[in-house]
């Protein structure tokens, strides 16, 4: 037996079998195609899909009571006794065999929410013809739901000689597609949302066509991934969209930062980005103060007992103002006031009795004219990690105006660590770089599910409210009071492709294809799609069309067409307005 | 050094000593005044930078501190940036 070779939801049916016997397949059979003998004659069989060599013939299978449906196929479905299974498992010819489920007869809530299959079927539209690029964490080339539609990927963390846009990576297509692997997942979710062809679970614009940059999230890679795949798009003659289901909170949150600059500039007619709002709706990551002429403020922050890296804050004032910058540690040490440095390195260093301290205040940014500090707080030893409890970053304006001052914790691949307390913490200004683009399609998330049953039959809950936004979706508007995010799409709890490469918790699995996630991240590609059946309507539209077409499409619920909410946008998009 | 053109970030991480031109390369973000002719496209490739500028004022680089002090010194060099990582927005 090759148990890697099967799917977990098929190898629970067998532990299940091999220690209850046919007793211990009902429990599968409600969910799965298993047909337990009880009271028959004939063994416990199963349905199941089967991945293949594309010309393997199986008829010598027959006499094992093996019936494989289709004579040819890389994927074929069959009928099996499940004592077959451990014959067929270590049968060359096969790659995997995966538990087929019972699905409902129509899309899954989400799309039927805000109404896609309508808008398709009305407008003929499939996305054929569009390209839908993706910068994320990689794509499963070998998902059925995107079989024969991946033309190209580039993968920026293989070694290779890279691309026109970047000297690194490896760009792949054909066979070679699958050298390619999302071990994340994130990134085959994202395509199987905005253009799987799945007949339950499938995306919005499942007949487009999909270049892939499974990237190293450097802000500099994502932005030579956008433009590659505008390049690729240029070359085929097709208008593409890009999604960019990714984030951080480096940037000033006004769009001038490098990568969203990047976004914008390569924007235009046929050449579309949508971004995630980000999901720090619970978080408080923003800290803003208002200082008097003259006067003094503190903003308090805390770091967790347990922390595993450095505090880092970014903050920004305008470039008018004058402040002098210092640092009290949980200890009540504090550090040097510290004013714009001009000349030499604009970093320093101190040396507390409990910490580490390091202050960065240069010049006014030459983007946006504003200015910009760096706060790193860090253990006394080196590697040493920042104290626990409550710092205060102390704020002086020795300025003649008021001066207000927005400050953000950086988050990292582990979340959100340092957050605001007290009165400076704010709901406002937490969509970071890409989602501040000004050129983008920005997206918050809408909650069409909180339920569903996972891989071993058992009914998962989320403490999220159906119908409603998403409590986690970041809240706008810009630093610079640019309304964002734009519009808000399903984004929880969205099934969508997995990864045979990634390992998600099995309660997020609900078979051997298909898990649940949510987040903005989910919401994106729902949007990404929408633009994709838009192109294919009119390959010219810019970013401003579509923006356009999609506010007038959303509305809050109780508001009139139009109303903005930090949250909610312009509100959830109704395919059927569009 | 040039530090009036690096951002926070690229100066915080840079530190308060001068820049080895043996230390490791980060990512960074370069804009200038114009879009780099052949002098400063070539100048660029001698610092160890590899892809198409294609007319482009604002493009990516990997460099060493090094070759970022070099760079911020060119009059043509309106900032260098840091690159930052990102990274995926689901709720895991």
């Amino acid at each position: 037996m090759k148990a890697q070779k099967l799917s977990p939801g098929l190898l629970t049916a067998l532990a299940d079998f091999e220690q209850e016997g046919a007793p211990g397949l009902l429990r599968h059979a409600m969910t799965m195609g298993v047909v337990p003998s009880l009271g028959t004659p004939k063994p416990e069989r199963t349905v199941v899909f089967i991945e293949c060599d594309k010309n393997a013939n199986f008829d010598d299978l027959a006499d094992q009571g093996i019936i494989i449906n289709q004579p040819k196929g890389r994927m074929r479905t069959g009928f099996l006794p499940l004592e077959s299974l451990d014959a067929l498992s270590d049968d060359k010819r096969v790659k995997r065999i995966i538990s087929s489920r019972y699905r409902r007869t129509r899309m899954d809530v989400a799309a039927g929410r805000v109404h896609i299959p309508q808008f398709r079927n009305t407008n003929h539209l499939n996305g054929q013809g569009v390209v839908i690029g993706i910068v994320d964490t990689g794509i499963d080339p070998r998902h059925p739901a995107f079989t024969g539609r991946i033309l190209r990927i580039w993968d920026q963390t293989l070694s290779g000689p890279g691309v026109a846009e970047g000297g690194y990576g490896l760009e792949l297509t054909g066979a070679n597609l699958t050298a390619s692997r999302d071990t994340h997942g994130h990134g085959t979710h994202v395509a199987g949302m905005a253009t799987g062809n799945d007949s339950t679970f499938g995306g919005v614009a499942p007949g487009a066509r999909i270049v892939f940059v499974k990237t190293d999230f450097q802000d500099a890679h994502i932005a030579d991934g956008v433009r590659y795949i505008f390049r690729v798009a240029r070359d085929l003659h097709q208008p593409a969209v890009i999604n960019l289901s990714l984030g951080g909170h480096w940037d000033a949150h006004d769009g001038t930062d490098p990568m969203a600059q990047i976004i914008t500039s390569e924007s235009g007619p046929g050449r579309i980005v949508c971004c995630a709002a980000g999901n720090e709706g619970n978080d408080n990551i923003h800290g803003q103060t208002t200082l008097a002429a003259n006067n003094e403020g503190t903003m308090r922050f805390k770091i967790p007992n347990d922390s595993i890296r450095d505090g880092f804050l970014n903050g920004w004032y305008s470039g008018a103002a004058r402040l002098e910058i210092s640092v009290r540690t949980p200890g009540g040490f504090v550090t040097t006031p510290q004013r714009v440095i001009t000349s030499g390195s604009a970093t320093r260093s101190y040396n507390l009795a409990d910490a580490r301290v390091r202050v960065t205040t240069p010049r006014p940014d030459p983007a946006n004219g504003d200015l910009h500090f760096v706060v790193q707080a860090s253990g006394l030893l080196p590697g040493a990690k920042a104290a626990g409890g409550t710092w205060q970053l102390i704020l002086r304006n020795t300025s003649a105006s008021k001066a207000i001052v927005d400050v953000w914790a950086i988050d990292d691949q582990n979340g959100t660590e340092v957050v605001f307390t007290g009165s400076s913490k704010q709901d406002s200004m937490k969509i970071g770089s890409p989602g501040c683009a000004i050129g983008a399609i920005t997206c918050a998330a809408f909650t069409t599910k909180k339920q569903w049953r996972d891989i071993d039959g058992i009914t998962r809950t989320v403490a999220l409210m159906v119908g409603d936004i998403s409590d986690f979706s970041s809240e706008g508007p810009l630093r610079n009071k640019v309304d964002k995010p734009d519009v808000a799409a399903p984004g929880a709890m969205i099934v969508s492709a997995l990864s045979r490469d990634s390992s998600p918790q099995r309660s997020s699995m609900l078979d051997g294809l298909h898990f649940v996630d949510a987040g903005t991240s989910m919401a994106t590609p729902f949007i990404a799609g929408m633009v994709a059946l838009l192109l294919q309507r009119n390959p010219q539209l810019d970013p401003a069309a579509v923006r356009t077409l999609l506010r007038a499409a959303a509305k809050i619920p109780n508001k009139a067409v139009g109303t903005f909410s930090p949250k909610w946008g312009f509100g959830l998009v109704d395919a059927q307005r569009l | 050094m040039d530090y009036n053109k690096l951002d926070a970030d690229l100066i915080a991480q840079l530190g308060e000593t001068p820049a080895d031109a043996d230390e490791k390369p980060l990512s960074v973000f370069i804009h200038t005044t114009k879009a780099p002719g052949p002098e400063e496209e070539s100048f660029l490739k001698k610092l160890g930078h590899r892809g198409d500028i294609a007319g482009r004022d604002l493009f990516t680089a990997s460099l060493s501190p090094g070759a970022i002090d070099k760079l911020s010194s060119q009059p043509w060099v309106r900032y260098v940036k840091l690159s930052r990582q990102m990274r995926p927005l689901d709720e895991k």
